[in-house]
């Protein structure tokens, strides 16, 4: 590790050490300093047009723009000193002047950086009673639209689409105040990544429709999640209301994602609540989920106490979450049901795609295959999988227990036959499937912004999964009925913590390297020893 | 990007080894960009999105960058532009000295306003800033010709020359 | 050191202009050109050549009067990486017609200054970017520089000196902006003319982020003189902190504009008076802006000023880009002050906040007031937002559209208010938080603006 080389300067009169040639902005944001700012953007290459982090350099004769002053040995800053703080009421003022007063009917409202900034750096009231310049609203190009008057040229959504996504779609045009960003007739926006412009605005100039009018943001719930449409396992937060999910954005992970999320991941979630989702459910002779632990503990004794522990075989998926996959495999070792007979399938392949500024959409579309790797073995997605399908065919397996929970992807008509044909058919379904037979057991499966627990990308990095939205009525949480399965069985007292049980199985699994759960935290940790 | 329009237009051979002279004056294609746009300009009358297509893909530069660079400078004929360009000057020391006679003599006389185009796409009028020949005001450059010291009277040959 | 009189001064920067044929090479190798280049690079060092260049005092001519020598000194000297002259030929500041005199009619003495130039910097490369709406100076560069080339004096062997260099011309296409250094650099990238964040400065990390030198053409032309008659000869002319000869280009209400070639210093009225005939139709001096229209107005009391760096910046004006923009009694100083915030309103690039949004509202202010609709507080308002846009931004034009409104709103502040008290606006006073101007009570300025646009929600 090379030696960085520090310099010495004074922050608002206190003595600061800092990394040599840092740019102002982040040396003061590292220490918790307001200094505001809208065209800045950690994840990109900073312009410094806004000036809106301009801060008092004592011994200069204007104020400079932190984000692109790097500091130096003996720099005196003042952040907070009456220059400062009048350099930022006047830019405010500026950047009001033509800016409509959209509040009501804009989107952006509640988690505005123009609105955050008014109300605490700016003056009270306007003086602008001209008439303001006015510039098209008109869409852009992969359910972007672009609300021209509220734009205040800070070219984030520029520098993305040229140095992230590669694809350059996005520029400015015009000059002055007339100044606005477009995209070239017959070339919208269209590269994968495009959601992000709207994140990264700092306005609401640029709106999504998939968002427009669906919440005010500060009547939404916010829940820390990971997308599960890959295997990058970029971080997200969900967005809710009502319990349906409204919004999914991009949340900060330098180890994965950095800023961003792909599109796909972005805008995949109406299966949740969809028309497809199956929530029926049936049990033997159950009268609800709240019977459920016992008569399946009992179905399951009884099949493999009368046919032996081979009868019975798993299906498992790359979609379920470490803790569910080991509860599962519980369950199954108390049965003393032999590890041959637990397989798993995936999502087929997508195609990978990598762009400029490294940002990258996994070909493997499952978010935890790792994990099944981890606790159920490699070989149950295939010789495993393979053999368990072969034995369906014959008269020695009379039990199978199916998750079918792949977003868009149906099991293959062999495993449903399996299923059908079996004395015991018990599937977790998460999508209607019209070829199960009315024999066949249903429980819902539990979609990913129901669950609780911890996924691993493909970097084998762990990274927490919380609930977001409640489960639907007559769904119930497998975590829960796998826990209560093993109380049924004698295996456990009671149900034991989200936190208990992860680490109970990091100490077990040996693949997990006894993590704990308190170091997950809101970014994951790496079990490959590799970068953190 | 598969659905993307196809670049109609082409450069002629002539344009091409400009071109390729050009980019060995400079360290990068985007470089070039400005001269290029103008040889756009002089092959074509005029630089029409087809125009912006061309260059773009040229010099391997996306359709959206060329157009935000296009749309900055003023001084590009573009799509719809008239044969003759009048570019009237308006700052200060031609405005002190009687631009605004000869801006309202060009309006009456053709019919238009600044902005506009003749129907018969002879003519388009423009107000432009400081053209650098204040001391010969008032000035018009007609495309790339100034002519300065005009008069009302001056101003009216002028027109007839060019409708001839 | 002996100050040259106006009597005794000779012309060298525009000596020739008049002839027949001065811009072509015979003329100009006629007339012992490019012989001081040719000392320069066969008996100095390049570090000889920048020691004289500063002994000279030399200031550069496009507006800023940074002193040239020391712009060059800061390049520095070991580095891997090509260093470029680019030669700011943009000339857009209203009021300014100066280098095109030198471009159209004795293109070789730039050509030649600019050798020495790349000679003193090491640089092999360099760039004239031309504005766009100067086709003939265009047109007379390209030969010259064809004509160069085929004397070997541009290309592989310098006059035989073993020196290289090479130059291409480059059109702008109508960008102000553009002639800010910065912006200049980043239209010759290929990208929007958008002025750049400094430091780092362009000696240091310029054109494609390589140590380069901006300097003006009439800088350069400087600079042949210099090497052709000596720094003495060149310190003889004018104060000794900015000397040398001048081209100042009168324009406005004179009898005689044009570009006039005088000692620095010389006295405005005697400027505006001898050379250029005194105010026309026998009107009365009311106003002249001394350095181009960004540099504050002098009101004709204070126009004994001698026109050079010093005296003008004691004035709280300067001589920018030496553009003597003159104005007679009739002027109506609020239309004056109009044409010119519409200037930098359409100039501005649009890149910084203050600059972006101050420019056109101050223009729309102004227009108010000129169209019978402004209300009492707008001129203080004016000066208010004039002095908040200065130095918050990437470059100085937001400084440069501040600087003629400060100076005319509170110089002729009359007016102003002689305006607003005879137009309806002053009854429709909107207090700090008050309701928006509605459709319907919009003065017929504000009414045409609104029905011009079309589109918007």
């Amino acid at each position: 590790m090379t030696e960085k080389q520090t310099v010495n300067l004074t922050i608002n009169g206190e003595e600061v050490e800092a990394p040599a040639g840092e740019m102002l902005i982040k040396v003061c944001h590292d220490r918790g300093l307001d200094v505001p700012f809208f065209c800045y953007h950690p994840g990109l290459v900073p312009e410094g047009n806004c000036r809106m982090c301009l801060v008092e350099v004592v011994k200069a004769s204007k104020p400079m723009p932190a984000c692109t002053t790097p500091v130096t040995e003996g720099m005196e800053i003042e952040t907070h000193s009456e220059p400062a703080k009048a350099a930022r009421a006047d830019v405010l003022e500026f950047m009001l002047a033509n800016h409509p007063l959209d509040c009501p009917i804009c989107d952006k409202s509640g988690e505005c950086l123009l609105q955050d900034n008014s109300y605490a750096h700016g003056n009270d009231g306007s003086r602008m009673v001209d008439v303001k310049e006015l510039k098209p609203t008109k869409e852009l190009g992969n359910g972007v639209t672009l609300w021209g008057n509220r734009c205040i040229s800070c070219t984030r959504c520029v520098r993305f689409c040229s140095d992230i996504a590669g694809s350059g779609e996005l520029a400015m045009v015009n000059r002055g105040d007339r100044s606005v960003v477009d995209a070239f007739p017959g070339y919208p926006l269209q590269n994968p990544l495009s959601g992000n412009v709207v994140d990264i605005c700092p306005v609401g100039a640029l709106i999504s429709e998939d968002f427009l009018y669906q919440a005010r943001v500060w009547y939404e719930k916010k829940t820390d999640s990971v997308c599960h449409e890959c295997s990058r396992g970029c971080n997200v937060e969900i967005q809710t209301l009502h319990n349906e999910v409204k919004r999914i954005v991009a949340r900060h992970n330098d180890s994965v994602n950095d800023y961003w999320i792909c599109d796909h991941g972005r805008y995949t979630y109406d299966y949740i609540l969809g028309p497809e989702r199956s929530l029926e459910y049936r049990l033997g002779d159950s009268s609800g989920p709240a019977d459920a632990p016992a008569l399946l503990a009992q179905k399951l004794k009884s099949l493999v106490d009368e046919h032996g522990a081979d009868s019975l075989g798993v299906l498992a998926s790359a979609f379920m979450s470490n803790e569910t996959l080991y509860l599962l495999g519980s369950v199954l070792k108390e049965l003393e049901v032999p590890v041959e007979n637990i397989a798993a399938c995936a999502r087929a392949d997508g195609k990978e795609e990598t762009f400029k500024g490294g940002f990258k959409i996994s070909a493997d579309r499952n978010p935890n295959r790792r994990g099944v790797e981890a606790i159920l073995g490699p070989s149950a997605f295939s010789s495993r999988a393979e053999k368990l399908l072969g034995k369906s065919k014959g008269p020695g397996l009379r039990g199978l227990v199916l998750v079918s929970d792949l977003p868009g992807q149906p099991l293959p008509a062999e495993w449903i036959e399996a299923l059908n044909s079996a004395d015991f058919g018990l599937v977790f379904l998460l999508e209607n499937d019209s070829r199960i037979s009315e024999k066949v057991s249903l429980i819902p499966a539990t979609a990913f912004s129901e669950r609780d627990g911890s996924i691993i990308n493909e970097d084998g990095r762990i990274q927490l999964v919380q609930a977001a939205t409640q489960l639907p009525r007559g769904a119930l949480r497998l975590d829960d009925l796998l826990q209560d399965v093993l109380v049924e069985l004698g295996a456990r007292e009671g149900r034991i913590s989200q936190r208990g049980l992860f680490d109970e199985m990091a100490g077990i699994i040996p693949a997990l390297k006894g993590a704990r759960h308190a170091e997950l935290g809101k970014t994951g940790l790496s079990i490959d020893g590799g970068e953190e | 990007m598969s659905d993307a329009p196809a670049v109609k237009k082409k450069f002629s051979n002539k344009g091409l080894e400009f071109i390729d002279w050009l980019l060995g004056r400079y360290p990068d294609k985007q470089a070039a960009l400005l001269p290029v746009l103008r040889l756009a300009e002089e092959e074509f009358g005029n630089i029409d999105n087809d125009s912006v297509m061309l260059v773009a893909e040229t010099l391997e530069l996306s359709p959206g960058y060329v157009w935000g660079v296009l749309t900055f400078y003023t001084h590009y004929r573009r799509e719809g532009d008239g044969k003759y360009l009048l570019q009237v000057c308006s700052t200060l020391p031609c405005a002190l000295r009687g631009c605004r006679d000869i801006q309202h003599r060009l309006e009456e006389k053709l019919g238009i306003e600044a902005g506009e185009t003749t129907e018969d796409g002879l003519f388009t009028l423009k107000k432009v800033e400081c053209l650098g020949s204040c001391d010969t005001a008032p000035v018009v450059q007609v495309n790339e010709k100034y002519h300065e010291n005009l008069d009302i009277e001056e101003l009216d040959k002028l027109l007839e020359t060019l409708r001839d | 050191m002996t100050e040259i009189k106006p009597e005794k001064f000779e012309k060298v920067l525009t000596k020739y202009v008049d002839q027949e044929g001065s811009a072509s090479l015979d003329f100009y190798r006629g007339h012992g050109g490019y012989e001081a280049a040719e000392r320069a690079l066969k008996k100095l060092k390049p570090d000889e050549v920048i020691e004289t260049v500063k002994n000279s005092n030399l200031r550069g001519r496009g507006g800023a009067g940074f002193p040239c020598g020391r712009k060059w000194s800061f390049v520095p000297k070991d580095t891997d990486k090509p260093k470029y002259l680019v030669v700011n030929a943009d000339e857009s500041e209203p009021g300014t017609f100066k280098d095109r005199v030198i471009m159209e009619r004795d293109p070789h003495q730039l050509i030649e200054g600019s050798l020495i130039s790349a000679y003193a910097l090491g640089s092999h490369i360099c760039y004239i970017y031309i504005r766009g709406e100067y086709y003939d100076a265009f047109l007379s560069m390209q030969k010259a520089i064809d004509e160069a080339y085929e004397a070997g004096i541009l290309g592989k062997n310098v006059l035989g000196t073993g020196f290289r260099l090479d130059m291409t011309m480059h059109r702008g296409a109508g960008a102000y902006i553009c002639g800010e250094e910065t912006g200049l650099l980043s239209s010759l990238e290929g990208k929007r003319g958008l002025p750049k964040i400094k430091p780092p400065f362009p000696a240091v990390e310029g054109l494609f982020r390589c140590p380069t030198v901006v300097n003006n053409v009439e800088t350069l032309a400087c600079v042949t003189h210099i090497f052709d008659r000596g720094v003495d000869w060149f310190k003889s002319i004018g104060p000794p902190e900015g000397p040398g000869p001048k081209l100042l280009c009168v324009s406005g209400h004179v009898e005689r504009p044009g570009t006039y070639e005088v000692p620095m210093g010389i006295n405005l009225l005697d400027l505006v008076n001898d050379h250029a005939g005194g105010i026309w139709k026998g009107n009365k001096l009311k106003a002249i802006i001394p350095g181009g229209s960004s540099a504050k107005i002098l009101a004709a009391e204070e126009c004994d000023v001698g026109m050079d760096y010093e005296s003008l910046a004691a004035k709280d004006t300067m001589l920018g880009s030496g553009g003597v923009i003159v104005m007679d009694n009739k002027t109506d100083m609020v239309e004056a002050l109009y044409n010119i915030l519409r200037f930098y309103a359409h100039e501005s690039c649009g890149q910084c906040t203050p600059c972006r949004e101050g420019t056109g509202w101050l223009q729309k202010i102004c227009g108010r007031i000129l169209h019978g609709d402004g209300r009492p507080e707008d001129p203080d308002m004016m000066l208010d937002l004039s002095k908040k846009m200065c130095g918050r931004t990437i470059c100085v034009l937001a400084d440069a559209a501040a600087f003629p409104c400060e100076s005319i709103v509170s110089k002729f502040r009359a007016e102003f208010d002689e305006k607003i008290a005879a137009g309806d606006g002053h009854e429709r006073t909107v207090h700090l938080g008050g309701p928006l101007v509605q459709p319907g009570a919009l003065s017929a300025h504000n009414q045409e603006r609104l029905d011009e646009l079309q589109g918007g929600y």
